[in-house]
């Protein structure tokens, strides 16, 4: 079994905008795989189908069956880390081998209040 | 451990419309097949089957059914003639000439056959061993260009239904369907200056060529008397009644269409492309046309989170209004040319996003009200950035999982 691990470097789940995210990945293997990467990503959650952007990477080719390495991502302008009752957008730093189907994930929040925009509940009714 | 999120990018996206027109189209292709297997199959898969069938002398008692379709156009299933024929001596009626109908005859051969048979009523007939009730005087296949053309005009009407919403919707779809993606499109206040909002594309044009299309295919049914001796005699007749109540529907969504057309629009205009969350945007608005019918006019901002999703085996889209804030509310008596409003965009809210399954839309909503008259709400897109923040753009990939 493949131990996957994410460190951040200060601890912080929440970013603004523009930030950078800096931390280091760990792995420890069973067997040889092509590759080791970490990716930020964002993916949305909730009633609808699921969509997935992959907004960076970082890429060990042919690693060691145990190693560690560095990453360090900019945070674009968005789109914002939101809960709405039909959509949830999340931003996170996922961790896998390649080939392979295991990962390691942490979430975090990406918004200018480094908190959850959490869209209203209830809306003023139609004027007609 | 997890599964990770990323792995498995594949995009699907339907439209309402597309899917409500692909399920006419079904309904138009599964008709072409009916008058196919009607006009070309069944009369061939007969024909086939009765080159086994026994030679009987027959006796021609009458032609006068055959000689009274000839003043008519309907398309009547086998040349009616009345003849009997005896087998194992017992007697049997018969009534068809051949398996093929009056439309794969011309006029001069279906006299010629009349006169034939009426001239020499003893003639032979074919009788199917297994059902010796089942008896045709002329076993030969008669098909004709026609047999074809019908079924492949209706089949081209439900492909030219199916593609062609298709492929308007990927033209029309959002120009300004922005945000979420790519990210390289989200940099904030992008482009300043007059900007004219166009309101939704109409849908008569779509709706006056489904309209037409579709009233070809019942005034083809009709007109020709299409039967289909494939099924029973009520499905036979209750078929063209459907279509029908599906044709007057059409007529009364189409004519409703056109009455909304015939109100006067505003033209709005903004002030920029673009405006960040916690900014503002000044807007105007002009009619261009009579607005004495109009009783009363609002102008909204409003902001939704919609998604699609699977449900079954068919994909359903859900959305929600989470902001609703009132611009500008004109009744009659105060409902001038034009106006002009400024736009406050909430700095706490989310800013416009699209992905290929959930999105987040901002937009200027007009609702008319006018007597006598259905109402109006028109749609005018904006688009709703993040704040201002100075970051290079970064590149993306986007799938669904």
């Amino acid at each position: 079994m493949a131990q996957l691990k994410i460190e951040m470097s200060d601890d912080r789940l929440a970013f603004m905008p523009g930030q950078t995210i800096q931390g280091r990945f760990v792995w420890t293997l069973d067997r040889d795989v092509q590759a080791v990467e970490v990716r930020l990503i964002w993916f949305t959650h909730g009633k609808g189908t699921q969509d997935v952007s992959i907004v960076a990477t970082r890429r060990v080719e042919k690693p060691a069956r145990s190693g560690q390495d560095a990453f360090e991502f900019k945070l674009p302008v968005g789109p914002y880390s939101f809960t709405g009752k039909l959509i949830t957008l999340s931003w996170a730093l996922e961790l896998l081998t390649l080939p392979g189907d295991q990962a390691e994930r942490i979430d975090f929040i990406l918004s200018p209040t480094e908190h959850w925009v959490v869209l209203p509940t209830t809306v003023a009714p139609k004027q007609l | 451990m997890a599964k990770p999120v990323s792995l498995n990018n594949q995009t699907k996206q339907t439209s309402g419309v597309v899917r409500y027109l692909t399920v006419a189209a079904v309904i138009v292709l599964i008709v072409s097949a009916i008058i196919f297997a009607e006009r070309v199959a069944y009369p061939v898969i007969r024909a086939r089957q009765s080159l086994k069938w026994i030679a009987v002398p027959c006796r021609i008692i009458s032609v006068d059914e055959l000689k009274a379709t000839l003043n008519q156009i309907s398309v009547i299933r086998g040349l009616p003639v009345r003849y009997t024929y005896k087998y194992n001596l017992v007697e049997y009626p018969g009534m068809r000439y051949s398996f093929f109908g009056t439309g794969e005859w011309s006029e001069g051969a279906q006299i010629e056959i009349a006169e034939t048979l009426s001239d020499n009523p003893n003639q032979t007939c074919y009788i199917d061993p297994g059902d010796v009730s089942q008896s045709v005087i002329d076993r030969g296949m008669h098909l004709t260009v026609s047999s074809f053309t019908e079924p492949l005009m209706v089949a081209l009407i439900g492909i030219a239904i199916l593609v062609i919403p298709r492929f308007l919707a990927r033209r029309v779809a959002h120009p300004q369907a922005i945000a979420g993606l790519p990210v390289s499109d989200l940099s904030p206040q992008q482009g300043t200056g007059q900007i004219v909002l166009n309101p939704p594309a109409g849908r008569i044009p779509l709706l006056l060529g489904v309209m037409i299309a579709w009233n070809g295919i019942v005034i083809l049914t009709w007109t020709h008397g299409i039967r289909f001796p494939v099924l029973s005699e009520l499905v036979g007749i209750l078929l063209p009644g459907g279509l029908t109540i599906v044709s007057l529907i059409m007529i009364a969504a189409t004519i409703r269409e056109i009455m909304r057309a015939m109100i006067p629009v505003p033209m709005i205009t903004i002030s920029a492309t673009q405006v960040p969350l916690g900014g503002t945007l000044e807007l105007q608005w002009r009619y261009t046309r009579q607005i004495r019918r109009i009783r009363r006019m609002t102008l909204t901002l409003v902001a939704r989170e919609s998604c699609t999703f699977q449900y079954g085996k068919t994909t359903a889209t859900e959305g929600r209004e989470f902001l609703r804030t009132l611009i500008c509310d004109s009744p009659s008596w105060n409902l001038h040319v034009g106006g002009k409003g400024v736009i406050k965009i909430p700095a706490d809210a989310i800013h416009s996003f699209q992905s290929a399954n959930n999105q987040v839309e901002w937009f200027v909503e007009v609702q008319q009200y006018v007597v006598r008259w259905p109402d109006t709400t028109l749609q005018y897109p904006i688009v709703v950035t993040p704040r201002e923040f100075c970051v290079t753009p970064i590149s993306t990939e986007t799938g669904t999982v």
